[in-house]
């Protein structure tokens, strides 16, 4: 399969200014994160909230623009792209927003929101602008009467699908969906996942799936990947990930998500102290000062990802002890 | 049935009950006479003219003005409908010239001063609507009367610094009459924007490939207009208040140099009518402004998530 985007050493640091605005900081928001997606695969973004998920998403889009780092759309460098190329690129990503109360221009209709970018990348004929915009919202489960009326007279559900129309409406190759179901109840939530898996198989679309819902990225990634203070710690397929979790802070975030079965009694990770600041990342390893397994080295030196598996890597001091000293995790 | 009359018909019947209790209230001061006086002797008080007539005069002024006589100017004894006319009429040249300049030249400079979605900070760009709200009206005013002398030292005769007549004596004072209400309307728009900006519709725009003027047009500023429509009734009072002001500096022909002369000339019924009419003309552009917004503010409110 075809590597749809390629993310290389990605970075993204955000000044501050602190002291009067005399001295300049910087939030390190994203912080050296790499990986591919794969034609029709999904990639689940996972971590706590202020990782730098989002800010990866937005990164991809070129919302904003990376400090460092290479992003690839099909092995095309989107750094070097013009103000133009970049809105032509925008007809191959898409993006499905956490909010659907929000994302939706509250003064236009449903059938001008979804025929917008159909002029916009030239998708279809004028004359069929009509036609496609019924085709969209057949798709995603909505009336073709729909059409004419205007966001506020949807529910949250019915305004996700109509995000997702939009998303798919200019037939891209690759999706960010930024936390699509956080905003919405559980029984919508599966109604929109299902969605989102029967549009992949249908369109062969790739995603990046952003969320901090364990159960969510279990449930539609192919890869997952965890973050923590903008890198990501441990990458790997969805069954490695779950089933054998190697970094400690992927240990402890599993064992935070409650299962459904009162007589599976699992031992539960506690994580102590805050989450440090972005502003002022610990050194060395940025997890060793709420990691129960830290060690002096995790102080002083910054771990490299290591390959666990064909599909799994890790970076982790004690996978590198335990790995050349044969110790137990 | 509800709905239109409490967004049309309550603002509409406000208006109707203050300008009536204002006419009234104009009317009673301006026929309370010179020499009124009130006297006390043993906690009872003496008039020197008796309060039942002055009620019934003021009642009597309204029912005329009411019927649109606004009666005979005591001086020349001529009929005050033909004789404030004219001044009506250039005033409200002035007035619909003013607003539409103000509200041109204010989203214009609110569209320019604001950061749209860039981090940058533009505290130039605020500071130059600011310095303008802070300068008194005379100052303006002079500085472009000034500016009006020196560019005619070149053959620049585009203005004229007094008089009326010809457009180019209408084009300072509606400059004068819009600078400030701009800046107020320039604070609102550039406001709306940033926060038009900041929401995530904007951001599912740029990703459709929307270029940014398409952005700005068709997402942000079709969002930003009601609030901008919103500020407009806070703008008549400062529009009525400079109206007085570049009358009188242009010597133009309105409504404040016809008060002025009947002050001169201590001609009552002329000061009446010319009170009343300049009132009303302040409630008719606060009404006409409070119906643009609740035209508005109705699709807002269908939209409140």
């Amino acid at each position: 399969m075809a590597k749809i985007i390629e993310v290389k050493d990605l970075v993204k640091h955000f000044e501050v200014k602190t002291h009067m605005g005399l001295k300049k900081s910087y939030v390190k928001a994203v912080d050296g994160v790499s990986f591919s997606i794969q034609e029709g695969e999904t990639l689940g973004l996972v971590g706590e909230s202020g990782c730098g998920k989002t800010t990866t998403g937005r990164l991809i889009l070129r919302f904003i623009n990376p400090t460092s780092g290479e992003i690839f759309l099909e092995e095309k460098n989107t750094n070097n792209m013009s103000e133009k190329e970049l809105r032509l690129l925008r007809k191959d990503i898409q993006v499905v927003f956490q909010n659907p109360y929000s994302a939706l221009d509250p003064k236009m209709t449903i059938e001008d929101i979804l025929s917008e970018p159909l002029n916009i990348h030239k998708v279809v004929f004028k004359y069929d602008y009509q036609k496609e915009v019924k085709r969209l919202l057949n798709l995603v489960g909505l009336s073709e009467k729909d059409a004419k009326k205007f966001p506020h007279e949807f529910s949250g559900g019915q305004r996700q699908r109509i995000g997702i129309a939009k998303a798919i409406a200019t037939r891209p190759k690759f999706i960010i969906c930024d936390e699509p179901v956080s905003a919405l109840d559980v029984s919508v939530q599966s109604q929109i996942l299902n969605l989102l898996d029967d549009l992949q198989k249908e369109l062969k679309v790739s995603y990046l799936f952003i969320a901090h819902g364990l159960n969510v990225i279990r449930h539609v990634s192919t890869n997952v990947g965890v973050m923590y203070l903008g890198k990501i710690v441990e990458y790997g397929s969805t069954e490695e990930i779950f089933g054998s979790p190697v970094h400690p802070y992927t240990k402890a975030l599993l064992s935070s998500a409650p299962v459904p079965d009162p007589f599976n009694k699992r031992e539960r990770i506690i994580l102590e102290g805050e989450i440090p600041s972005p502003i002022y990342k610990p050194s060395g390893c940025a997890f060793h000062p709420r990691c129960p397994h830290a060690m002096d080295i995790c102080r002083l030196k910054q771990p490299y990802m290591q390959q666990l598996s064909p599909n799994h890597t890790v970076a982790c001091h004690l996978e590198d002890i335990t790995k050349y000293f044969g110790g137990e995790i | 049935m509800k709905a239109y009359f409490n967004r049309f018909g309550r603002p509409i019947l406000s208006y109707l009950s203050i300008s009536l209790a204002f006419i009234y209230i104009s009317v009673f001061i301006c026929t309370i006479p010179q020499n009124y006086k009130i006297e006390m002797y043993d906690s009872t008080e003496k008039f020197n003219y008796p309060f039942i007539e002055l009620v019934e005069r003021t009642n009597e002024k309204v029912f005329s003005l009411l019927s649109l006589d606004l009666g005979r100017s005591m001086t020349g004894d001529r009929e005050l409908n033909y004789l404030i006319s004219g001044p009506l009429v250039s005033t409200a040249v002035l007035l619909i010239g003013g607003i539409l300049l103000s509200v041109l030249l204010g989203i214009i400079k609110g569209i320019l001063d604001s950061r749209k979605g860039e981090g940058d900070g533009s505290s130039l760009k605020i500071l130059s609507t600011i310095i303008p709200i802070s300068l008194p009206d005379v100052l303006l005013i002079a500085l472009l009367q000034k500016l009006a002398i020196y560019l005619s030292r070149y053959g620049i005769d585009v203005f004229k610094v007094a008089g009326s007549g010809t457009i180019s004596h209408l084009l300072l004072p509606w400059l004068a009459l819009s600078i400030l209400p701009a800046c107020y309307i320039a604070r609102t728009t550039a406001v709306s924007i940033e926060e038009c900006y900041a929401r995530d519709f904007i951001k599912v725009a740029e990703g459709k490939g929307c270029p940014s003027f398409r952005i700005l047009w068709t997402h942000v500023m079709k969002n930003c207009i009601g609030p901008i429509i919103g500020s407009l009734p806070s703008i008549t009072t400062i529009l009525i208040g400079n109206l007085i002001m570049v009358e009188y500096l242009f010597n133009y022909p309105g409504l404040v140099r016809s008060f002025f002369g009947f002050l001169r000339n201590n001609d009552r019924n002329g000061i009446i009518a010319n009170i009343v009419i300049l009132g009303l003309v302040y409630f008719s552009l606060d009404l006409l402004f409070k119906l643009c917004k609740a035209m508005f503010v109705k699709k807002l409110r269908g939209e409140t998530v």
